[in-house]
């Protein structure tokens, strides 16, 4: 009996396909600039500005799209182009096929002089602007919503305190109740963030950190994300178009804002910590956030597969929300699948399109 | 890139020329150097090689890792070379156990059991080295160890110090510098202390020296609270990672009872992965885990803002600008700008109130004239000064 389990033959023969494939690889990367790795490329234009916020209308490509149009409110941990990342892996794109209007918030790197920034300016503030910028534009009374992640979160306070703007809200991977408890890598950041004194780290650091908050996500898978996925990274380097798909995903994942010190604190104590928006205690400039308030129709999107936003915590919004209309779909990917995937985005734009055509 | 693939394969082939001495029907090689010799030569080499695979590219950015890269790419392909060094401690660390599990076991039902005492041995080695830096409690080590890591922060400053003592004749090699007693000057706080104390040598105590004593003695409980946390942190972390290692191995063991063959170098370290990944999940689902975890946090937080007190005294006492003097101006800066865009949000408001009012003439500063009687002139709202006509 051979008592170790490898073969070294065959392990050579394999190490020098992967070598062989790397020195194609070198070259392709070595060519590279910055210039090369296009992200977020359909066309669009700024039709607002206030402070680092720009709100982009895209160019619609259909003659009559829906009258009332969408806006994607993202979240503020990454950058909002994760909706628009390449040609063939685009939801913006996939959406303006089937007749969106749609409008995207860039929300800007916040700087030191952003570190007081509070929710309230967040929420009342720029997307209300923004809210209030598109429907003078179209010449309508409301809009629809679509808040992703972070900015579903958002999107659920704003839909809770101007009712009277939305037509219809969409959540897409939006956590609600942030104590739900996970298994297998999935929650991990509602517990780890439960211990930490958010007071002492805005006081000391002013912004969090965008690096720091990666860390902690690159920590939740720690060698698959930190060692296992380089490991192909010969492979892929050999196929240019395979490269440049990583190294936009690359860009992405790296591309971390700082977060705005006092708006992150009351992110962390509020809702990771108090778990407040669902006992309705959330209090955004002097007014309570009640989710019954939320009586316009309700699409939730959620990923089966999310380790960031685990379902129980999307699928908690049916019990809170006051709407009548309300509609949950899951999807067979993960947290960031959601964007990117080809089946997902083959079956979550149409469906979109045609829940908020049903209801527009 | 030629030498690469030469590189890997003469640290593949040693490597696997060490495992084979631990196989029970080949004898060890008297001359076969030791796992650890294998592991720094295969890491010295790979490192020479990427440096000078990196030197090859030209340079005419800034100064770093193959400047001329995407910072993506750059990222990127530090993180693949970082992948490589890892795969290659995996091979040694792998090879390493099993020649342990060999030499503890002579037939394959012992080599569990071998396993579990090699693991033992790593962890006693691990929980040992953290003892040796709890039991250090004399609070004179304890403060040596605290000013030797808190004088890094007045490293920027010593330059300045060692140029005035050169121009004053006094030595400038920072070892001539120590041995002169200047060493203590690279201490912040010493210095600080010494600097604040000799200014107030002759002076009534009016109670500065007790405040910054009472923020360095702060400082160092900080400090303290924050080893521990750190120690805590980096043993819990350690013994998952001799768990990891330990099921990685079990792997490995089953494998070879079911005569199943790992043929691609990457698919030893995709199970390294999959395995230590699962381990450390299961830890980081434990509650035991967070607590630590924002204790060590927590505790590295309050020591920073602790230094950073320390040295806005420090700052203050040579009129230089603090973190809190910028904080404060930001802060200004942002709620002007706030005001800013409230008025402006309210003027708008106001538009249509004030369009239907009769506009008021612009009313220009009179300007002196020798000859004539000063008028009061028209101005264009764009062109100061341009506007005036005078007539």
């Amino acid at each position: 009996m051979f008592p170790f389990p490898m073969q070294p033959a065959t392990m050579l023969e394999n190490l020098q396909e992967m070598q062989r494939n790397a020195a194609v690889g070198i070259e392709n990367l070595s060519k590279l600039r910055e210039a090369d790795i296009h992200i977020g490329t359909a066309a669009k234009q700024a039709v607002y500005r206030e402070d680092k916020l720009v709100l982009y209308r895209y160019e619609p490509v259909v003659k009559n799209p829906l009258p009332i149009p969408l806006l994607i409110s993202y979240a503020l941990v990454n950058r909002p182009y994760m909706v628009d990342l390449q040609e063939d892996r685009s939801l913006v794109r996939n959406l303006l096929k089937l007749g969106i209007d749609v409008y995207l918030i860039d929300w800007g790197y916040p700087g030191p002089t952003e570190r007081w920034l509070t929710l309230n300016d967040y929420i009342n503030g720029y997307i209300d602007s923004c809210v209030d910028v598109m429907r003078a534009k179209h010449g309508v009374d409301k809009i629809n919503l679509l808040g992703i992640c972070q900015g579903g979160t958002f999107s659920l306070c704003y839909a809770a305190l101007h009712p009277e703007k939305l037509q219809n809200l969409i959540t897409m991977v939006t956590p609600v109740d942030f104590h739900v408890e996970g298994t297998a890598g999935c929650g991990l950041l509602n517990s780890w963030v439960r211990g930490l004194d958010a007071d002492l780290l805005v006081d000391t650091l002013g912004n969090i950190p965008g690096a720091f908050m990666n860390f902690g996500y690159l920590m939740l898978r720690p060698f698959a994300l930190n060692v296992g996925k380089y490991t192909t990274l010969p492979a892929i380097a050999a196929d240019e178009a395979k490269l440049l798909n990583f190294l936009r995903m690359e860009k992405w994942i790296f591309d971390s804002p700082d977060q705005a010190g006092e708006a992150w604190r009351q992110f962390i104590k509020d809702f990771y910590q108090g778990n407040k928006l669902i006992t309705g205690e959330v209090e955004i400039g002097g007014s309570r956030v009640d989710l019954r308030q939320i009586t316009m129709p309700v699409l939730n999107l959620y990923a089966e597969q999310d380790h960031l936003v685990p379902p129980a915590s999307s699928l908690a919004l049916q019990a809170y929300v006051g709407t009548a209309d309300y509609t949950v779909q899951a999807f067979p990917a993960g947290h960031i699948g959601m964007y990117v995937s080809g089946k997902v985005q083959k079956d979550l734009p149409p469906l979109l399109a045609t829940w908020l055509k049903a209801r527009t | 890139m030629n030498g690469w693939p030469d590189i890997q394969q003469k640290m593949f082939e040693d490597w696997w020329k060490l495992v084979a001495t631990a196989m029970p029907n080949l004898q060890a090689n008297a001359t076969t150097p030791p796992m650890e010799a294998w592991l720094s030569d295969a890491l010295d080499q790979w490192r020479t090689y990427a440096q000078q695979w990196s030197s090859a590219f030209p340079s005419d950015f800034a100064p770093g890792f193959m400047p001329q890269f995407a910072d993506v790419t750059r990222v990127a392909l530090e993180q693949f070379l970082a992948s490589q060094q890892q795969s290659i401690q995996l091979m040694a660390m792998t090879g390493q156990a099993w020649q342990a599990i060999m030499r503890g076991a002579t037939t394959p039902d012992e080599w569990p059991k071998a396993l579990q005492a090699y693991v033992e041995q790593l962890r006693q080695q691990l929980n040992g080295s953290m003892d040796a830096f709890k039991t250090m409690q004399s609070s004179a080590e304890l403060w040596q160890r605290y000013t030797d890591e808190m004088g890094k922060l007045g490293q920027p400053w010593l330059t300045h110090w060692l140029h005035l003592q050169q121009q004053a004749g006094q030595p400038s090699d920072p070892r001539q510098a120590a041995a002169a007693g200047a060493v203590k000057l690279t201490n912040l706080f010493w210095d600080t202390f010494n600097q604040s104390a000799g200014r107030l040598l002759g002076a009534p105590s009016l109670g500065l020296t007790r405040e910054f004593s009472e923020k360095l003695n702060r400082s160092f409980l900080l400090w303290q609270a924050h080893q521990k946390a750190d120690l805590d942190y980096q043993l819990l972390i350690g013994n998952t990672w001799l768990d990891a290692f330990a099921a990685f191995m079990q792997k490995l063991l089953a494998m070879a009872y079911a005569g199943e063959i790992i043929t691609q170098q990457e698919k030893l370290l995709d199970l390294w992965v999959e395995v230590a990944d699962k381990q450390f999940i299961e830890v980081f689902h434990a509650d035991a885990f967070a607590q630590l975890q924002s204790t060590y946090i927590n505790s590295s937080m309050a020591l920073r803002r602790q230094q950073r007190e320390l040295a806005e005294v420090w700052l203050r006492m040579h009129d230089l600008p603090t973190r809190s003097d910028l904080d404060a101006a930001h802060q200004a800066i942002f709620e002007l700008r706030q005001e800013v865009k409230a008025m402006k949000k309210a003027l708008r408001a106001q538009v249509p109130v004030v369009a239907a009012m009769p506009t008021p003439e612009p009313v220009a500063k009179p300007i002196k004239r020798r000859t004539a009687k000063p008028k009061v002139a028209n101005v264009r709202a764009n062109g100061a000064g341009k506007g005036i006509e005078g007539k």
